[in-house]
């Protein structure tokens, strides 16, 4: 979505609301996940997510929300953030969920390599996982 | 609602189910660090008609549903919404979901909501 685009959908949701409604927006920070491989207790950082888009549409949805405040529309109530946490029970069980749902993901043919070697080490419990930090905000609607 | 769109509903809800399966070895926030943020932010869903923009597959919407009075949900992406109904808890028929644009959402109703929600989609 082009970044004037955004603010038209926030203008179109601020219509939608009560006056006492609330507007909860949730996206990530754009901070390139972490891939990260678990055996047993021990975790592997093995190297960063990237998205063929630079993760461009992030910061662009960052910048629409505080258009939207500028412009009187919203006003700041709380801003919060968390880890979304995909857990894989195999390499190749990310590799085919992040081509499936995850279509813009580029997961580095160094990091698969890097984790099917550690893979094959001893371990009882093993998981790959990509942890993602994301941005969550909830405004309040001006009334003028 | 007719049993023409019942029995598109069900055919889509079993569309679905083969879909999911397809992921079983994926686990998506067993955490639940969003729905922690969620609740932290916005605690009380009691009573509230609350509209959800991008619902998806409705992995976030079955979290909170449960505390809110009705929820009507939206995507443009029919495949996720089939999986989204194919994922329908018992008991949640204060969920409806509707296969369309935030624009012409927009156009058609006269609701307003006490929440609304964009998750993952602006």
């Amino acid at each position: 979505m082009a970044p004037e685009s955004m603010v038209h959908a926030l203008e179109t949701i601020w219509e939608l609301l009560e006056p006492d409604g609330r507007l909860l927006d949730i996206h990530p920070s754009g901070i390139p996940p972490q891939i990260i491989l678990r055996i047993d207790s021990e975790n592997h950082l093995l190297g960063n997510l990237q998205e063929s888009d630079d993760f461009i549409e992030y910061s662009q949805a960052s910048e629409a929300i505080q258009a939207s405040i500028q412009r009187g529309l919203f006003q700041l109530e709380g801003p919060s953030q968390f880890d979304f946490v995909v857990h894989a029970d195999t390499v190749p069980a990310l590799v085919d969920f992040l081509k499936n749902e995850w279509k813009d993901a580029i997961l580095a043919p160094e990091i698969i390599a890097q984790a099917d070697t550690l893979w094959q080490q001893s371990g009882a419990e093993k998981e790959i996982m990509v942890s993602e930090l994301d941005w969550m905000t909830l405004l309040r609607p001006e009334r003028k | 609602m007719g049993s023409f769109t019942l029995s598109v509903l069900a055919w889509l809800a079993q569309m679905g189910l083969r879909l999911g399966r397809e992921y079983m070895p994926i686990l998506l926030d067993p955490e639940a660090n969003e729905t922690c943020a969620l609740f932290g932010l916005y605690p009380d869903f009691t009573g509230k008609n609350v509209l959800e923009i991008g619902c998806g597959d409705g992995r976030l919407t079955w979290r909170y549903a449960g505390r809110a009075a009705r929820v009507s949900a939206i995507d443009p992406d029919l495949a996720r919404l089939e999986r989204a109904l194919a994922n329908r808890p018992a008991g949640f028929d204060r969920v409806e979901f509707q296969n369309v644009s935030l624009e012409d959402f927009a156009a058609r109703t006269r609701e307003k909501f006490d929440l609304a929600i964009l998750s993952w989609s602006l």
